[in-house]
């Protein structure tokens, strides 16, 4: 045997490192996927050997999935998950079924990628410079100043005032749709300086369709059980909490928390509360979240749900319910209004979710157009907080660290199916 | 003790390195590449400190420059932002000017160095070490003295500046600049 | 001890800390492994690194972007040559063992440094930019509670220091240094939560354009650097060799594996430290607790 075949024996049966691209209705599914065994779902697609492409996306997210595919190194391959056709980039396997049955291609199909038993895809875009070369003389240099036109195709960075009243140079940047800080979809062009972003421009929102309608969105048109509302808040909140704990560091507990997602059933409140302990023990309040992202007290937080809780407005539309008012309902409030605010926030209503999905036996919500879904209020006909929320980022995310964006871009839990579309996809 | 042959050829070596990434650092086209060239000049220097047996000053000399070399590369970067020497540029200005000068004072450092004659003045015992804490707090007490003094005011500054009021709010608030409106007023 | 000896020596300490640090690690994480896939979890994931090519960029500083990863296990190997690993040296030790260690961990900003910047993208400059912020603000720390180590020996020599402990280790003399050391170290390290240049909040950070051969070097880089930290460590504060009846490389590797171990539990549970709030808590609150070990360290040697 070879050095190559050698390392493909010891390499084939290892972890599984999976880039995932996350459509319209497979957000809870990926939550799951990364408690699969043997899979490692990475941050950055260079580090990955199987793309994996859930859910339903538009056509303008053809191009970034290109991109995607093309930057992933080594043997790769593509692995379609649940989605219908048209489709967005040649897939080697598509798969329709749970979580096991996609680990079980994933792995299968890395196995045969990397012991060469199947070839590794080709790029799917030419490999050429985006911009020509365009400086004059010799390294560009011999035009006006210390360097000549433009190399590259791009102009020297503008200077503009930071802070401090220092002239320092911006590097105008696109980060996005698949930037796993994000929202996937979610594409911003910010001004950086250094690490401090100076302006922000919501480029584009539009790759992610709409996956079919969850329980929310079924509840706008018609009552529901309040326990399976209950329940599904409690699950997109835990599920928040762990990505919120995974963007923070703290693996350990974010595993704990998808498992929790996945466990939890009506009334085991004791569960959130010792999860809560363990987020406490971590240190995220003082390390990462204090005093992070409160929002100017003339930004408009009503029917945004947590986030306007978080900030002691008890503005709750289940308040308004009589099958809630039956089981002793009081909407719950932080006083903080900074990320760690909304943290707890998000925890405490999982956990009241949990306890009244337990207390509601078999009494029925909403129905009449308008729903309180665990990013906010929905109603028929007006913008989602989503929207409502994007339409808001270039004035609040001004002035931030890079860091501290991201975590205020996660606290406000942007549903990118409800953009624009005005349905929660829960 | 009398140094060998290794120590000669070692000396030498480092000093044609020192020597050579110093002219480097002005043939290069990107800015960080510039700054960690002269890292590498210090290195070197600090290298032959620790051949002459000055083991102290040759490694606090390196130990120095790794971050004072990446604060240059860092101020080179914050005002010309440009990753990896994007738009490469040229380095040097007002050439002719600034090769006479370089040459003229290598000329006369060379010629001091060989011509004049230095004391022998063996240091005060084995451990360059020793030798060095002697002589701080002993002869050289004033100098460092004074230096310690400002150092300490330098990181009473830092402390100060890290901390957490900035010039227009707090440092979690990103401390922006208020916008000033003026309202001009017209004859009426 | 001839050089190839020392070499040996040094090589395989940091190539088995590094397997060490790797194993812990992967059990720290929370997944459902078990102690055997643990154990080799560090092989089967650098033969998948080695198969991988190494990715490029769009006009990247290649020269730069393979020196770093080869800077950094460099320095984390002339870091581990200043410490006496199974006894006193018979030749002498390094007369400067401590300032050559305190140069080589300086040096590693300009590693981290070079790496962040080669790729010609934007997360791994904000890396190196972050930690180019890290290393300023913790550095005086780091090289004042080492030092201290030194007043009460009345050396800069790390075999004398060790000697000087066969009364009393350090720790128990000034616990604050060893704290203290503990926390800039891991940061110097770039571990636990002190990884901002790597940080999820980053897609990676500096390693989010790497791939392949050097990812795997990388990798192998920092591990290194958390064992050549944690040699010091116990070197100066742990009495090093010292020990009733094991032989002294035994006492070693035990109480480096200790240190090791300790720095690993922190490396999943804790959340990540924001950059501003970390240049605050070294110059505000580690820059004096440092003088006042300095000051307590040269009060009880007089």
């Amino acid at each position: 045997m070879g050095l190559r075949s050698r390392l493909a024996h010891l390499a084939k049966t290892g972890e599984v490192p999976v880039f995932a691209v996350v459509g319209g209705g497979y957000r809870s599914a990926i939550h799951r996927l990364r408690l699969a065994e043997g899979i490692h779902v990475v941050a950055s697609p260079r580090h990955a050997a199987v793309l994996l492409i859930a859910g339903t996306l538009t056509e303008t997210a053809t191009e970034s999935v290109k991109h995607v595919h093309d930057q992933m190194a080594g043997p790769r391959v593509t692995v379609g998950w649940g989605h219908p056709e048209p489709t967005v980039v040649p897939m080697r396997v598509q798969v329709t079924g749970d979580v096991s049955e996609v680990a079980a291609v994933i792995r299968r199909e890395f196995h045969d990628v990397v012991t060469g038993a199947i070839p590794p895809e080709a790029p799917l875009l030419p490999d050429v410079d985006a911009v020509e070369w365009r400086g004059v003389g010799p390294y560009g240099h011999g035009g006006t100043g210390m360097t000549g036109g433009t190399p590259y195709g791009r102009p020297l960075p503008l200077r503009a005032p930071d802070r401090d009243g220092l002239e320092l140079d911006q590097l105008p940047v696109a980060v996005g749709p698949w930037f796993s800080g994000f929202p996937p979809g979610l594409v911003l062009r910010v001004s950086l300086q250094g690490d401090v972003v100076q302006e922000v421009e919501v480029v584009s929102t539009d790759l992610v369709a709409a996956g079919p309608a969850g329980v929310f969105a079924q509840a706008l048109q018609e009552p529901r059980l309040i326990r399976d509302l209950e329940m599904a808040r409690a699950r997109h909140h835990l599920e928040w909490m762990a990505d919120a704990l995974l963007i923070a560091g703290v693996d350990r507990v974010a595993v704990r928390a998808e498992r929790l997602a996945v466990a939890i059933g009506p009334g085991d409140v004791d569960p959130v509360e010792r999860l809560m302990r363990a987020v406490r023990r971590s240190l995220l309040r003082p390390m990462t979240l204090r005093k992070v992202g409160v929002l100017a007290p003339d930004v408009q937080v009503t029917g945004l749900g947590p986030v306007a809780r978080a900030a002691e407005l008890p503005d709750d539309r289940r308040t308004s319910e009589q099958g809630y008012r039956d089981i002793g309902f009081r909407p719950v409030t932080q006083t903080a209004g900074d990320a760690w605010a909304r943290f707890t926030q998000r925890a405490a209503e999982a956990a009241q979710a949990v306890g009244l999905a337990g207390r509601a036996g078999d009494r029925r919500a909403f129905g009449n157009g308008e729903v309180e879904a665990p990013d906010g209020l929905h109603r028929v006909g007006e913008p989602s907080p989503a929207d409502t929320v994007i339409s808001m980022l270039d004035t609040i995310l001004t002035g931030m660290e890079w860091g501290d964006l991201v975590t205020m871009v996660h606290s406000l839990d942007i549903d990118m199916e409800s953009v624009s579309v005005g349905n929660p996809a829960v | 003790m009398s140094p060998g042959p290794l120590s000669y050829a070692l000396i030498s070596i480092f000093g044609i390195a020192a020597v050579v990434s110093g002219w480097l650092v002005f043939r290069t086209d990107s800015m960080l590449k510039a700054a960690y060239w002269l890292m590498g000049s210090f290195v070197a220097v600090g290298s032959m400190l620790v051949v002459v047996d000055a083991q102290f000053l040759g490694l606090i000399l390196i130990l120095m420059m790794s971050g004072e070399m990446t604060i240059m590369a860092i101020f080179m970067i914050m005002f010309m932002m440009n990753p990896a020497g994007l738009n490469p540029m040229v380095m040097v200005h007002q050439h002719r000017t600034s090769i006479m000068a370089g040459v003229g004072s290598f000329l006369l450092l060379a010629w001091v160095g060989l011509v004049a004659e230095f004391p022998d003045r063996p240091a005060p015992s084995a451990d360059p070490t020793v030798g060095l804490g002697e002589e701080l707090l002993g002869r050289s007490m004033l100098i460092f003295e004074s230096a310690g003094v400002a150092l300490l005011a330098v990181m009473i500054g830092a402390i100060a500046l890290a901390a957490k009021r900035g010039r227009f709010g707090d440092a979690y608030d990103g401390s922006i600049e208020p916008d000033i409106d003026i309202e001009v007023e017209s004859a009426a | 001890m001839t050089a190839l000896g020392i070499l040996t020596q040094v090589t395989l300490m940091l190539v088995g800390g590094a397997y060490v640090l790797a194993v812990a690690d992967r059990l720290m994480g929370g997944s459902s492994t078990g102690v055997r896939s643990a154990l080799s979890y560090p092989v089967r994931r650098l033969s998948f690194l080695f198969l991988q090519p190494m990715s490029t960029t769009e006009r990247p500083d290649f020269a730069v972007w393979i020196l770093a990863p080869a800077l950094l296990a460099a320095l984390a190997a002339v870091g581990a040559v200043a410490v006496p690993i199974a006894g006193p040296s018979p030749g002498g030790d390094i007369a400067a063992g401590l300032v050559l260690f305190g140069a080589a961990m300086l040096v590693v900003l300009v590693a981290v440094f070079m790496f962040g910047w080669a790729p010609n993208s934007v997360f791994p400059m904000i890396g190196g930019f972050r930690f180019a912020a890290m290393v300023l603000s913790i550095g005086i720390p780091f090289s004042l509670v080492v030092l201290t180590t030194a007043i009460p020996a009345e050396s800069l020599s790390v075999g004398v220091i060790v000697e000087a402990q066969s009364d009393l280790w350090f720790v128990l003399v000034q616990p604050l240094g060893l704290v203290i050391y503990l926390i800039t170290a891991a940061a110097i390290a770039f571990w636990g939560p002190f990884d901002l240049p790597e940080g999820s909040d980053l897609a990676g950070g500096i390693v989010a354009e790497s791939s392949g051969a050097r990812l795997a070097m990388w990798r192998f880089g920092r591990a290194a650097l958390m064992v050549t930290v944690s040699l010091m460590g116990q070197a100066v504060f742990l009495g090093g060799y010292l020990g009733p009846v094991l032989p002294g490389w035994l006492w070693t590797l035990v109480k480096t594996a200790v240190l090791l171990i300790l720095l690993a539990l922190t490396g999943r549970t804790m959340a990540r430290m924001r950059i501003q709030r970390f240049v605050w808590f070294g110059w505000v609150v580690l820059l004096p607790l440092a003088l006042v070990d300095v000051f307590l360290s040269g009060w009880l040697a007089l």
